[in-house]
């Protein structure tokens, strides 16, 4: 358990940051450093997944990223004696702020060593970007919104990160704490193996369902794919507008994250719910690629040759788990199990496709309905994830 | 039993540099064309990279003086000034110069670098300290290392730095502040008012080394210290005659009894000939001009100014610069070879500097201009510089809406730096003197550091050609991609690859 922040900072008053410095990222180079970092932090992180290192660097190019449409990031690099020691954004998500009605700012990409200084360095450069954006709160880590890679894992260190969770180191929690973060919100992860069969009266139940409403269940169409990707978008900008921290994405987002993911989809694993050939709802569950890049090692060649792309793409067809990233159903069409039916459905499309269990992430703490759903499934739930939150 | 050929046989940087077509060292200038335009390769190009600042090189009466020298005195002097090599001509510079820069005494010295070498080397002594900049030019450096005396460097142009290391210095120790004038690779002065101050705080001398100042700046063309008003405060002077004075060889002005006992203590100077009759001769006479012609002068500073600005209205940053120096931030030293000889090929010759001259990642192209230069030459410089620009992506291809425009160092003004981009000089602080310069430049460039280009270009590729989508391949048919219009840096990168392939199977390419 971490030390509460007011109790750290009583006995231990705050050392200056003397030989930290925290600089903004201006030339290529601390660009380059900054997307760098984590190889070096991590490298004797055995649950560690590199990301693709060009993907990184187009995530943070405003020209490639939609998100930087309209969104605003700072991003800075921590150094002692020269090296690299910690890095951190500040973001400036108007959209948020837009559709919560609030004035929040948020930081993220935040990587550091095991130094409070460092940290506390890092997230005062966070919060002053923060401060001179107006806000007078921030939040994170946000990369850049909960659409994307958020949150830091604070329980269930022992298994690697599926495919786009985060991770992070085990200290990471009580460097938030001791520069004085409260938690925001608690996100779970939830395990669930295809060979448990689900619990009959669910089964029964969700029948029962798809007659009286006349269900129709069916994958999305590939070859028409860009209409699929406007009915999709339709349920999810509608099925999660209520809830926390939630951002509609832009048609840019929507579109730059689903052609991210065309890559990587099974289309059987994806699956749309309609009624009286409404869309109505949809589940998006996708192989977990973290062993393959994980294999690649973070780039697709080395020495000019498809070294990491031959591993990648063998690795890829080994992959056994999956992760049920989001299942969205439309307003006026909940509490009807809708759900337990897309559940079911996955999970036989998944054990006739040879995998073997996966995670369902993430679900708010607060999800009781969502929740309760998927304890009764016969998930377990077993990684925590946080998102914390303080004054500037 | 290790050779003392065997670096020179396995140092390979400048064969890459050859065989990728991109080293631009030791061009022959074939034909001159009044010193503004040169002929190199059978290629007519405009000298943007000279240091003939009033552009005397080629003035008649420069050329004049210098044959009827020569007719007089001869070819050389065959000897040491200490000796038999001193003509009444070098005693006369050397009263005119006196004259001109209002000192007691000046010694001529065959060339600048060796008159640095002669000042330091004579005037340090074993208990003294020498306070320098760190972007000194390398003359002094050496010169340093050739005195007995102990060297303090402090940041560039970091007053705060300058005076904590003075105070730290033994009180009674005998101590120098010596500094560039105007910096030679990135074109700002030194901060000589706080110089001066802190010298008479701490009871400190101080040399100023105005190689690019003499004749360019101040109302009388006497330097950065005219142009500060310092004249009284700065103790020794020392300037160059192979920038504005048209030229070979250095001078060193200051207090009597300084200047004779390093005439007859320092070795550069006895050990080594006189400088020729021509050359003396040329320097008087371009001394007569620099006194009798302030126009040339306030015609330097315009044309600096307009390229300053002209640069900066097209997106580029010539940095901290307020000087006719003028560098152009390139970023990358492979993109700056590649942008020099796309330059020239376009009818400019520059010079590329990279690292160690300056941080890595601020690779630039100096350029400098002379009062001789017309306005449509210039013009010529501005269109090829915007033009090649655009082509490496180094500027937007639409000129940015605003600017702030250079205020550069004419009499009076005062400025030192150009201070929109202080961030620039504060990282990029010139390392030439300090690591050795020519083509030590391109030991930065290794082999391995060439080959780890091409693999992340490799990279990059592979990652975009992973991700084309039928729709991409749609669009490159209809509208014309950057990669496109970028294929010109392309063959670089794989004449690098080629390059390094040969060195590895030993056998030389062709150049
Ligand atoms: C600042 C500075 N000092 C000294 C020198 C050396 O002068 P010279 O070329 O006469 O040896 C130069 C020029 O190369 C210079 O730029």
């Amino acid at each position: 358990m971490a030390v509460p922040a007011a109790k750290m900072s009583q006995r231990e008053p705050a050392p200056a940051p003397s030989d930290v410095t925290v600089t903004p990222v201006q030339s290529p180079r601390d660009r380059d450093a900054f997307v760098l970092f984590p190889y070096e932090l991590y490298r004797d992180d055995p649950n560690f997944v590199p990301p693709l290192l060009m993907e990184r660097k187009d995530f943070l190019d405003p020209r490639k990223n939609p998100w930087f449409q309209f969104g605003k990031a700072a991003l800075f690099l921590a150094r002692r004696g020269g090296q690299v020691v910690g890095r951190i954004a500040g973001v400036n998500d108007p959209r948020y702020n837009e559709f919560h009605g609030t004035r929040l700012g948020a930081f993220g990409m935040f990587e550091c060593a095991d130094d409070v200084r460092v940290a506390r360095a890092l997230f005062e450069a966070a919060a002053t970007w923060c401060g001179a954006q107006g806000f007078g709160r921030m939040i994170g880590p946000m990369n850049f919104s909960t659409n994307y890679e958020c949150s830091v894992l604070v329980e269930g260190f022992d298994a690697p990160p599926v495919v786009m969770m985060a991770y992070n180191p085990r200290y990471y929690p009580a460097l938030y704490e001791a520069c004085g973060f409260k938690k925001a919100k608690d996100l779970w992860a939830w395990e669930l193996s295809s060979s448990v069969a689900p619990p009959e009266k669910v089964a029964r139940i969700a029948e029962k369902v798809r007659q009286r409403e006349g269900v129709v269940v069916r994958a999305v169409n590939m070859k028409d794919f860009e209409s699929e990707v406007r009915r999709v978008k339709e349920i999810y900008n509608s099925a999660w507008e209520k809830n926390w921290g939630f951002v509609p994405m832009t048609d840019a987002e929507f579109d730059h994250m689903a052609r991210e993911l065309k890559q990587l989809v099974v289309p059987k694993l994806l699956l749309l719910a309609e009624v009286k050939g409404e869309p109505v709802a949809f589940s998006m569950t996708l192989p977990d690629a973290n062993p393959a890049l994980k294999a690649a090692g973070g780039r697709l060649t080395r020495f000019g040759l498809p070294i990491g792309l031959v591993k990648l793409l063998l690795a890829a067809r080994r992959i056994k788990r999956l992760r049920l990233i989001t299942l969205g159903i439309k307003e006026g069409y909940r509490r009807r199990g809708l759900d337990a039916i897309l559940y079911l459905d996955t999970l036989k499309a998944a054990r006739e496709l040879g995998y073997t269990g996966g995670e369902i992430s993430w679900t708010l703490e607060d999800n009781h309905l969502v929740n309760r759903a998927i304890e009764s499934m016969g998930g377990r739930k077993y990684k925590t994830y946080r998102i914390y939150e303080r004054a500037i | 039993m290790a050779d003392i050929f065997d670096k020179c046989a396995s140092w390979k940087d400048y064969k890459i540099a050859k065989a990728t077509g991109l080293y631009p060292y030791f061009r022959a200038i074939q034909a001159i064309h009044g010193s503004t335009e040169v002929e190199i390769e059978g290629r007519r190009v405009v000298m943007a990279g000279s240091n003939n600042y009033l552009g005397l090189a080629s003035d008649p009466r420069v050329k004049e003086a210098a044959l009827s020298a020569l007719k007089r005195f001869g070819t050389t002097c065959s000897g040491s000034r200490l000796l038999n090599g001193t003509l009444e001509l070098h005693e006369e510079l050397e009263a005119r110069l006196a004259r001109f820069l209002n000192r007691e005494a000046a010694v001529v010295v065959s060339t600048g670098f060796q008159t640095n070498l002669a000042a330091m080397s004579a005037l340090l002594g074993r208990h003294d300290v020498v306070f320098s900049d760190r972007a000194n030019h390398a003359s002094l450096v050496d010169g340093i290392r050739l005195s007995f005396g102990e060297e303090r460097k402090y940041r560039h142009n970091d007053m705060e730095n300058l005076e904590s290391l003075l105070a730290a210095a033994k009180p009674n120790a005998g101590k120098l502040i010596a500094s560039d004038g105007v910096f030679s690779m990135e074109g700002d002065l030194c901060n000589l008012p706080k110089i001066v101050e802190l010298a008479q705080k701490y009871g400190a001398r101080v040399l100023v080394d105005d190689a690019h100042g003499l004749g360019v700046l101040g109302a009388h063309g006497r330097g950065t210290s005219e142009y500060f008003g310092l004249e009284a405060q700065t103790d020794v002077v020392m300037g160059t005659f192979s920038k504005s004075f048209a030229s070979l060889g250095g001078v060193l002005a200051g207090p009597f009894e300084v200047i004779n006992y390093i005439k007859h203590k320092a070795r550069p100077i006895i050990f080594s000939a006189s400088i020729t009759p021509a050359s003396v001769a040329s320097a008087l006479e371009a001394l007569e001009i620099v006194e009798s012609e302030p126009q040339r002068r306030s015609r330097l500073l315009d044309i600096a100014e307009k390229m300053h600005n002209g640069f900066r209205a097209m997106g580029f940053d010539t940095g901290v610069s307020v000087t006719p120096v003028v560098p152009v931030l390139i970023g990358d030293q492979v993109k700056c070879f590649r942008f020099w000889k796309a330059l020239f090929e376009t009818g400019v010759f520059a010079n590329p500097v990279i690292p160690p001259a300056v941080e890595p990642g601020h690779a630039l192209i100096r350029t400098s201009y002379m009062a001789t230069h017309t306005d449509e030459q210039l013009d010529r410089v501005l269109d090829a510089f915007e033009r090649v620009g655009r082509k490496m992506g180094i500027i937007p291809h639409a000129r940015p809406s605003t600017y702030v425009p250079v205020k550069v160092a004419r009499p009076g003004s005062f400025v030192r730096a150009n201070q929109a981009s202080q961030r620039w000089a504060k990282t990029s602080a010139g390392l030439a003197a300090e690591q050795g310069f020519s083509l030590g430049q391109l030991t930065k460039l290794s082999s391995r550091e060439m080959a780890n280009k091409l693999f992340d270009a490799v990279e990059t590729l592979t990652w975009r050609a992973a991700n084309l989508q039928p729709e991409d391949l749609k669009r490159l048919s209809k509208t014309p991609l950057r990669l496109w219009e970028r294929r010109g840096e392309i063959p670089g990168l794989l004449l690098e690859k080629g390059a390094n392939l040969f060195i590895k199977n030993g056998k030389q390419p062709e150049a």
